[in-house]
């Protein structure tokens, strides 16, 4: 994709982020567009893509959240470069496998979150941190990402790498 | 010279550091905003009022599909409540005079200094860890850090963040809210919390050990604290229960705002 075409995602991405937010009551999950890209970006693209996209989408949602400035950005990185790493294992027709992982990367990315931020000092409660948010969020997150990387891939495919549609999907930028 | 290898590991061990000092001198909202984060906030706010918006849309799109069945019921019954609110507003009018006669009598003056400024919500927090809403109005508006905000039916939080057109208000289910309250028919003051558990509803800490308290007590505000004017509507007690090997009476507050419908709310300048 063109850098134009990055920075449109972008803007989409934070546009999806704002009207999702608003469509749910505070004390109820909402969909973390940020975690569906940053999640889809690397299993798409691999371990170095996933590593950009969660630094620049964690830092988006710190700065707008203005609490924890950095740990969005930290633990959505670790999960793009995990979602990079699992790239190299997931084939791009195999979309119940995507949707497996996404749901295993949201739970992590936010017990993570949760743990980090009760150790600096937030009042997080942990176990119910995962019940209220990580399952939600997982759940939207295992809707949400096949689709995105299904539609990603192909585009992906026919530009860039020139892989037959029905290759499996070999390690992107991280091999 | 270092090795590429070992320049990447640098970098990487660096960030993390940085990320994770950054995170922990940001567990609180803080009193002064950096020119940067001031800058991105005035440039989100028209992308949050439209993205708000279009959020409003869909929600009342899908509320009237839901309501369309309904609305016939309703009908008949708002009318019913419209007749029985007529007929109280006499009696209310009376107890208006008889209040205000009282406060003459006590020498009682309203806090007169404080001024309210409507203010629309704009956006809801991106992040599913903190409660907090955006709304149109900041500084250049006399708006400034730690105003109490309300609506009619009671106290929504305060502000934490203030541009120069919007700012930033913390909920009072956020996990970093407290405010000082009192049970109306006992008196027992306590801390209304916001809640560490992403629930709708705050854990009420009373502070004597046998606290009369019993479901359907009203809060208010007690003034402690500084930050609330006294006698502001927070919620109403669902249930109690002892905690920490029963020495203390902790109390779920309902909110008496429903934060999900929040469209305008005022903020209480000048305390």
């Amino acid at each position: 994709m063109r850098s134009w075409g990055w920075a449109l995602a972008y803007v989409a991405a934070v546009w999806l982020q704002l009207t999702a937010s608003s469509l749910f009551p505070p004390g109820r999950a909402a969909p973390d567009v940020f975690l569906v890209a940053v999640i889809a970006v690397g299993l798409m693209r691999g371990l170095g893509s996933g590593l950009a996209a969660g630094l620049l989408l964690g830092l988006t949602g710190d700065l707008i959240g203005g609490r924890l400035v950095g740990l969005g950005a930290l633990t959505l990185a670790a999960t793009g470069i995990l979602a990079g790493l699992i790239s190299r294992r997931v084939f791009r027709d195999n979309l119940l496998l995507v949707s497996a992982v996404a749901l295993l990367l949201s739970v992590t990315d936010v017990g993570v979150y949760a743990v980090l931020g009760r150790a600096l000092g937030a009042r997080f409660d942990v176990l119910r941190a995962l019940a209220a948010i990580g399952l939600p969020v997982g759940l939207y997150s295992a809707i949400a990402v096949p689709p995105v990387y299904a539609l990603g891939f192909r585009r992906l495919n026919r530009r860039e790498t020139g892989i037959p549609e029905r290759q499996p999907l070999s390690g992107g930028d991280a091999r | 010279m270092l090795r590429s290898g070992s320049r990447q590991l640098l970098v990487g061990v660096l960030a993390v550091v940085l990320l994770v000092a950054s995170a922990a001198a940001t567990t609180c909202y803080r009193d002064e905003l950096y020119g940067f984060e001031r800058r991105v906030l005035e440039a989100l706010a028209p992308v949050q009022r439209a993205a708000t918006a279009a959020g409003s849309s869909i929600r009342a799109f899908w509320a009237s599909l839901g309501e369309l069945r309904g609305l016939r019921e309703e009908n008949a019954r708002l009318r019913g409540e419209i007749e029985r609110l007529t007929s109280l507003i006499p009696r209310l009018e009376e107890a208006e005079e008889e209040n205000a006669r009282l406060r003459n009598l006590l020498g009682f003056a309203p806090p007169s200094e404080l001024r309210a400024v409507a203010a629309k919500v704009i956006g809801r927090s991106t992040s599913n860890w903190f409660s907090t809403l955006e709304v149109d109005k900041g500084g250049a508006q006399g708006v400034a850090m730690d105003d109490p905000v309300v609506t009619q039916r009671g106290l929504v939080g305060r502000i934490v963040r203030v541009t120069e057109q919007t700012a930033t208000v913390l909920l009072l289910v956020d996990p970093q809210s407290g405010v000082g309250a009192v049970i109306v028919r006992s008196r027992e003051a306590g801390a209304v919390l916001g809640s560490a558990r992403f629930e709708q509803t705050c854990p009420m800490r009373l502070f004597t050990r046998d606290a009369d308290v019993v479901r359907g007590d009203m809060v208010i505000t007690s003034g402690l604290g500084g930050v609330f004017p006294a006698g502001l509507h927070v919620g109403h007690v669902a249930d109690v229960r002892h905690v920490e090997q029963g020495l203390v009476v902790e109390a779920t507050v309902v909110p008496a705002v429903d934060f999900g419908r929040l469209e305008e709310v005022f903020i209480l300048c000048g305390l």
